[in-house]
């Protein structure tokens, strides 16, 4: 049997309002730790690489994606990077408007995995694909070792 | 022995931009009860196993899967939710089935985003919480139009491709009783519209909607006992992509190719393009529906925007594509959108799409996607 006696008038309708408060801890981990040391110490990207495929992953983390296994080699990496892929946004993550801002996808040669940050340009229709990019990071004595330390990236 | 499990029953609720007068769970209870009569059986003896798929954050409540069992009838009956889109749930309704621990399974998935305050934000949420999402605040789309870009250079495909998709899918919801969001716009209008995540425009990023949709699923041996308007699914497949979203191609939908290339070869498919009378695909965003285009091999690579631009995947053209208007032109449903796929694909087995009817349709592809940020898909082959 469906509902028989709905809702007919706009008025009657009701909804109250309530919000879930969340706050969590995330941890970094052995991987995470030793990216945001090499970050805060000496501004610096650190990438994992695999002793088996051979591929080297930023930012640095525990286990390669494709075999598997644990990696324990680290290198850090030399910039510039380079715009993989880029946008841009009108509005912020609560879907108020904001900006322009341009974003990219940094990638570094040789190197997969990458990050996505804010790219300071004065005109968005000057970045291009495989522009040549440099972080814009916080003094040293300022840095914590969390991705808020690269304020974002400029063109090299 | 060919897989084959019966679609018996559907039934939905809602479709519309908002449903105030209905709770989530009693939107749920009227598409539950429309799917029962349109299968002829009653939840509470012939059901062995329920299957939900839903996501605590969009529910606004934690283990949201706990208040599943009343509006479906399923209280002290064994019931699991999945976090992931209805195919997914078609496919673990499947397996209960095919393990023999069910004759009769249900599936249900909806979607009450006029209740969510801040939908953007939830998206955002899902973003890894160390490496992409604090360091800057941006409309979640932002990964859509960063896809987009890198979809358009790697494949040559003009923009205003994309662009044709919006204007088939809008078009085609207007003979849809369901399409929420149909109109008769042209590509001019459709790039000018606001910029979502450039080169990703409004009028191509599809809208949230309500509605509840309710599958009955069988075995062969049971279906065919339940009427006859039985569709069947002969394949299905699922895949994920890694997470972290920096590592990815973008430009491909990979984890499609992997889940289509298992839905075919379940359905003994060699050549889909001509095997498939219809095909409902993802089109969360307008490009998705190109790049998916070509993962289901239903395009060659590069060449989905060339042919939809052509018309071959308008109603009338070669291959009909999200004849029902998509998400698109019908609206998003966040979890239920694959069950939405798989709602218009039934209706059209069945002979029963109105004016959106194929002829003689009696195979059909449908394909999901679980949205940003994720690289989750999946793929099933239904036939009549
Ligand atoms: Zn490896």
């Amino acid at each position: 049997m469906p509902i028989l006696e709905k809702i007919s008038q706009a008025s009657q309708a009701r909804h109250w309002t309530d919000s879930i408060p969340l706050e969590f801890h995330y941890t970094a981990g052995v991987a995470g730790e030793e990216f945001r040391r090499e970050l805060k110490r000496n501004g610096r990207f650190l990438a994992s690489e695999c002793s088996k495929c051979k591929n080297s992953y930023v930012p640095a983390r525990m286990f390669c994606p494709s075999c598997f296994i644990e990696m324990k080699e680290t290198r850090t990496l030399e910039e510039p990077g380079y715009v993989y892929s880029y946008t841009t946004v009108n509005r912020n993550r609560t879907g108020e408007p904001n900006g322009p801002v341009t974003l990219a996808l940094i990638r570094f040669e040789g190197v997969k995995g990458g990050i996505v940050h804010k790219l300071n340009v004065s005109e968005p229709s000057s970045v291009t694909f495989g522009m040549k990019v440099v972080s814009i990071l916080k003094e040293a004595s300022a840095r914590t070792g969390a991705l808020t330390d690269i304020l974002a990236f400029k063109p090299a | 022995m060919p897989f084959q499990i019966g679609i018996v029953g559907v039934g939905y609720a809602g479709f519309d931009s908002m449903t105030p007068g209905l709770s989530t769970r009693e939107l749920m209870f009227e598409a539950a009860t429309r799917a029962y009569e349109d299968a002829g059986i009653d939840p509470r003896k012939d059901v062995q196993s329920f299957v939900c798929c839903t996501e605590d954050f969009w529910e606004g409540i934690s283990i949201t899967d706990e208040y599943m069992p009343d509006q479906l009838g399923a209280v002290l009956r064994p019931l699991c939710t999945i976090s992931s889109d209805g195919i997914i749930g078609l496919a673990t309704a499947c397996m209960h089935i095919m393990s023999g621990i069910a004759d009769v399974a249900v599936v249900e998935s909806h979607s009450k985003i006029s209740d969510v305050v801040n939908p953007d934000e939830i998206a955002s949420f899902a973003y890894d919480p160390v490496y992409t999402h604090h360091h800057f605040d941006a409309d979640p789309r932002f990964l859509a139009g960063m896809e987009m870009a890198r979809y358009l250079k790697e494949t040559g495909t003009k923009r205003e491709y994309c662009a044709q998709v919006a204007v088939k899918n809008k078009k085609n919801a207007l003979s849809n009783p369901r399409g929420v969001h149909g109109a008769n716009i042209d590509k001019g209008i459709v790039m000018n519209s606001q910029v979502a995540a450039s080169p990703l425009t409004e009028l191509e990023s599809s809208k949230g909607i309500d509605a509840s949709i309710v599958f009955v699923l069988a075995s062969a041996q049971k279906a065919r006992k339940l009427g006859d308007h039985t569709v069947w699914i002969k394949g299905i497949g699922w895949s994920s992509d890694t997470p972290v979203v920096e590592d990815r191609d973008l430009a491909r939908a990979e984890y499609v190719e992997q889940a289509a290339g298992r839905a075919y070869k379940m359905a003994n498919i060699r050549s889909p393009a001509s095997y498939l009378d219809l095909a409902e695909v993802d089109d969360t965003y307008s490009y998705k529906e190109l790049q998916s285009l070509e993962a289901l091999k239903l395009a060659t690579k590069g060449k989905a925007g060339k042919m939809v631009d052509a018309g071959a995947f308008d109603i009338d053209g070669r291959l009909p594509v999200n004849a029902s208007g998509g998400s698109l032109g019908v609206g998003h449903l966040l979890e239920a959108t694959g069950l939405h796929r798989t709602l218009e694909a039934v209706m059209q087995l069945r002979g029963q799409a109105g004016r959106l009817q194929v002829p003689s349709a009696k195979r059909a592809l449908v394909q999901s996607w679980r949205g940003i940020p994720t690289a989750t898909g999946a793929v099933a082959v239904l036939g009549n």
